[in-house]
């Protein structure tokens, strides 16, 4: 590995602020002579840049089913999840995030450009329930997932609202609403450095505590209904 | 087992192997106690509607596992050595002794946990949990409460809430692993100085504020995890908090703060007595 390769790789660290003082002076000497390590920090900026700007955009069609029927040959497959060890750290080199920045943004560009063609190319016929299940179905905490759960589980408290003690009612809206706060914060913070992954997992957190708190609450409301 | 709507359930222990049940109620509400293949189970039923009230005082054999549910029931359990379970919604939660599995959870209620051993679960949504001279794996979560666990013997313990602090004064065993997380609270964890621990730090605008000689380097802002070691760095600690700070400091010591909270909330529970009397 080459000097310059050695500084590329740091790049990245240098940018996110996570090198050492000592680490943060070593690059900032060695860009002063370098001008291609300059050029590849500035295409670094303007790749964080466009991740930033980049729009979620939700088809309006449900391509599940289109992808379903792509994949189904009647032997199904099923995915395999495994619990993430939470002490292991990934880290990447400059070269793989920029390949994965730009296959991202292809990949949002082509959602984006499916979800707009409307008409019958979008809609793709149901199909029928795959013989294998998957035996463990994963959390989606993406925005459109989420809302749906917890819209159901709201609507499900609102109706068994009327057999709760209404001191029950006001704590578990007033707990919900300093999660609702929480999620917000995330929110606002993430809008300002989308690629920080603290806040992200914090988010995906303040989100599964607002499903598990509803999910309690409707669950007192069955069994107070009895 | 024993399922109250409303009222208090009061479990103490003997050595005899006989279980003693008291139960005051009023004359429309009826008391059934049944065997079953798992041991006894208490309920109350209304003769003209739903059970009103009922203020248990059990008796019950040290041995014997202990689960008590109810809505707006107070629990208080003394002295087991078994399992036990006590869930509510409106109602405070006490649990002195219990080994093996031990779970309280509230939803309006304070939790408190003396002596208890084996892998503890609390859990409340609205008050505080307090975990006193425990030793296991303790798992606590609260959103608008505190966490405050003193003298515990743990190898692994993981607390979370949203708007409460969260204290630790305990161990830090070799090869442990320990994960307290909040979003608005503040964290204080204290150990031995001669621990041997690696810190992961994360906090988004808070502060990072340790008092031990550990070895590391930076600014803990904007969520970029830090990563600090005492002695041989044999235990995992993460401590993560989104606004508050995060203090590492020896047991028994507290900061200004932690004693004019400690005082506030006596006071607080003074006049909480008084109005009640």
């Amino acid at each position: 590995m080459t000097t310059q390769d050695t500084y590329t790789d740091r790049l990245s660290d240098y940018l996110d602020g996570e090198l050492d003082p000592g680490g943060t002076a070593q690059v900032e000497a060695h860009l002063e002579g370098c001008e291609e390590c300059r050029k590849t920090l500035a295409d670094l900026r303007l790749v964080i840049a466009h991740a930033a700007n980049l729009q979620d955009a939700g088809p309006d069609a449900d391509l599940w089913p289109g992808v379903a029927a792509c994949l189904g040959d009647g032997r199904g497959h099923v995915a395999q999840f495994r619990a993430p060890s939470p002490s292991k750290r990934f880290s990447f080199t400059m070269p793989q995030l920029v390949a994965a920045a730009l296959a991202l943004m292809v990949l949002s560009g082509s959602m984006v450009w499916l979800a707009r063609l409307g008409g019958e190319r979008t809609d793709f016929p149901a199909v029928a329930g795959q013989a294998v299940r998957p035996e463990m179905t994963p959390a989606n905490l993406a925005d459109a997932h989420f809302d749906e759960a917890i819209s159901d589980l709201q609507q499900a408290l609102d109706s068994g609202r009327g057999s709760l003690d209404p001191e029950t009612v006001r704590v578990l809206e007033q707990n919900l609403l300093s999660i609702d706060n929480a999620i917000e914060q995330c929110r606002r913070a993430l809008a300002a450095d989308p690629a920080n992954v603290y806040l992200n997992s914090h988010l995906a957190e303040a989100k599964k505590r607002k499903l598990a708190l509803l999910r309690r609450a409707t669950s007192i409301v069955a069994e107070i209904k009895g | 087992m024993t399922n109250n709507f409303a009222g208090e359930v009061n479990i103490r222990t003997w050595d005899r192997d006989s279980l003693r049940v008291q139960a005051m109620h009023s004359a429309r509400t009826k008391v059934s106690i049944q065997t079953t293949p798992s041991g006894m189970s208490l309920n109350a039923s209304g003769s003209m509607g739903p059970a009103g009230a009922v203020d248990y005082t059990i008796t019950a054999p040290a041995w014997m596992p202990i689960k008590v549910s109810g809505t707006y029931t107070s629990v208080s359990i003394e002295g087991a050595q078994s399992e036990v379970s006590a869930d509510t919604v409106r109602g405070d939660i006490v649990v002195k002794g219990g080994t093996g599995f031990v779970t309280a959870k509230s939803v309006e209620g304070e939790v408190i946990l003396e002596g208890v051993r084996g892998k503890v679960t609390a859990s409340s949504v609205n008050e505080g949990i307090r975990i006193t001279a425990a030793s296991g794996e303790i798992v606590a979560e609260t959103i608008n409460g505190s966490i405050v666990m003193s003298r515990i013997e743990s190898k692994s313990a993981t607390a979370s809430s949203v708007n409460g602090d969260i204290t630790y004064d305990g161990s830090a065993v070799d090869g442990g692993r320990y994960s307290f997380t909040t979003h608005n609270g503040d964290i204080t964890m204290a150990i031995p100085e001669s621990s041997n621990a690696t810190f992961s730090i994360r906090t988004y605008n808070g502060d990072f504020k340790p008092s031990l000689p550990v070895t590391g380097v930076g600014e803990a802002r904007r969520g970029k995890r830090l990563t600090y070691v005492l002695g041989n760095g044999s235990a995992e600690v993460e401590l993560e908090s989104f606004g508050g700070t995060i203090r590492l400091r020896r047991p028994g010591i507290q900061t200004a703060k932690e004693k004019k909270e400690v005082r506030g909330e006596i006071k607080a529970r003074a006049v909480s007595v008084r109005r009640t009397s």
